[in-house]
């Protein structure tokens, strides 16, 4: 009973002596980087989901274009591509919805195209004639 | 705006736990190292990681999860550095804080924490300076209720005479 009374009197005595208090907590930094970091994932998340966004109705635009632009693409994209001859360009002109969408497609076609020998293309042979000349005459 | 919210009340808190825990915390940690510095740099760690947010703690039992953390960071520095050698840091490396008339003993109390061995020390910390019962060092330290009181008994008998009991008498009795 004496003994267990002078243990409490010791821890009593002991509760006098109190731990020191460690130095400032040093998170004041790393609360910062940590926030710049949040801040900056928040940020690039933002700017991906815009990106997705703009991608996205950029080809819903795309697919949804009016007829006789895709009838214009599918002139251009054609693999069986030939050479323009007078006879072609006419056939053109007739089959096409409008006269600014056959120019269109005759643009788009002469370009990149190989003519085989012994072959001219009508725009060759159109600015081959000297049509001022005929007409001085 | 949320970020910066949820940031700050994260930090206000750990900053509240560190001021009210801290001093036993880094008590506790020197009583493992017996290195004030090192004990330093535990509690240090401990935060940071919660403040990292790789730490959940349980709103439930804070203390005696803070208390778990720090034992098993000073282990683990433990292991890494060399135990047992006292390095006289910036602040002296002193543990404790007495009254003016009790300053001379704190030297001599913890030199003779430091003569314990770690598994009396860390029990009597916990329960001096940490104010938990033996149950909630029990949950600490993994091992039965009974073994926590036992080793407490043995490290208070044993920092009795450490402390020779004779002017120890005489101090408290004044």
């Amino acid at each position: 009973m004496n003994m267990q009374n002078d243990d409490e009197k010791f821890e009593n005595f002991l509760r006098q002596f109190q731990p020191r208090a460690p130095r400032h907590l040093q998170i004041e930094e790393q609360a910062a980087r940590r926030e710049f970091a949040l801040g900056l994932m928040a940020a690039t998340a933002a700017a991906v989901i815009v990106l997705a966004v703009f991608i996205i109705v950029g080809r819903r635009s795309r697919t949804s274009a009016p007829d006789h632009v895709q009838n214009i693409s599918t002139i251009k994209s054609s693999p069986e591509a030939q050479p323009l001859t007078l006879g072609k360009a006419n056939d053109l002109l007739l089959h096409a919805p409008s006269i600014s969408a056959a120019i269109d497609s005759l643009a788009g076609e002469s370009q990149g195209m190989h003519i085989q020998k012994g072959m001219h293309s009508a725009l060759a042979i159109l600015a081959q004639e000297n049509f001022k000349e005929r007409i001085k005459l | 705006m949320i970020i910066r919210r949820f940031a700050k009340s994260r930090k206000d808190e750990l900053q509240r736990w560190y001021e009210q825990h801290g001093p036993a915390l880094v008590a506790y940690a020197c009583s493992i190292l017996g290195d004030r510095g090192s004990a330093e740099d535990v509690l240090q760690q401990v935060f940071l990681k919660l403040l990292k947010g790789k730490i959940e703690v349980p709103r439930s039992a804070v203390k005696p999860y803070l208390f778990r953390a720090v034992r098993n960071t000073a282990i683990s520095l433990g292991r890494q550095n060399s135990r047992n050698v006292a390095i006289e840091d910036e602040t002296g490396g002193q543990w404790f804080e007495a009254p003016l008339d009790l300053m001379h003993w704190s030297a001599k109390l913890e030199s003779a924490i430091r003569e314990l061995p770690v598994e009396q020390s860390e029990v009597l910390t916990m329960k001096i300076w940490g104010e938990m019962t033996f149950d909630e060092i029990a949950t600490v330290l993994e091992v039965p209720m009974n073994t926590v009181a036992s080793r407490y008994r043995y490290a208070i008998a044993r920092l009795r005479e450490l402390m020779q009991p004779a002017e120890v008498q005489n101090e408290h009795a004044k």
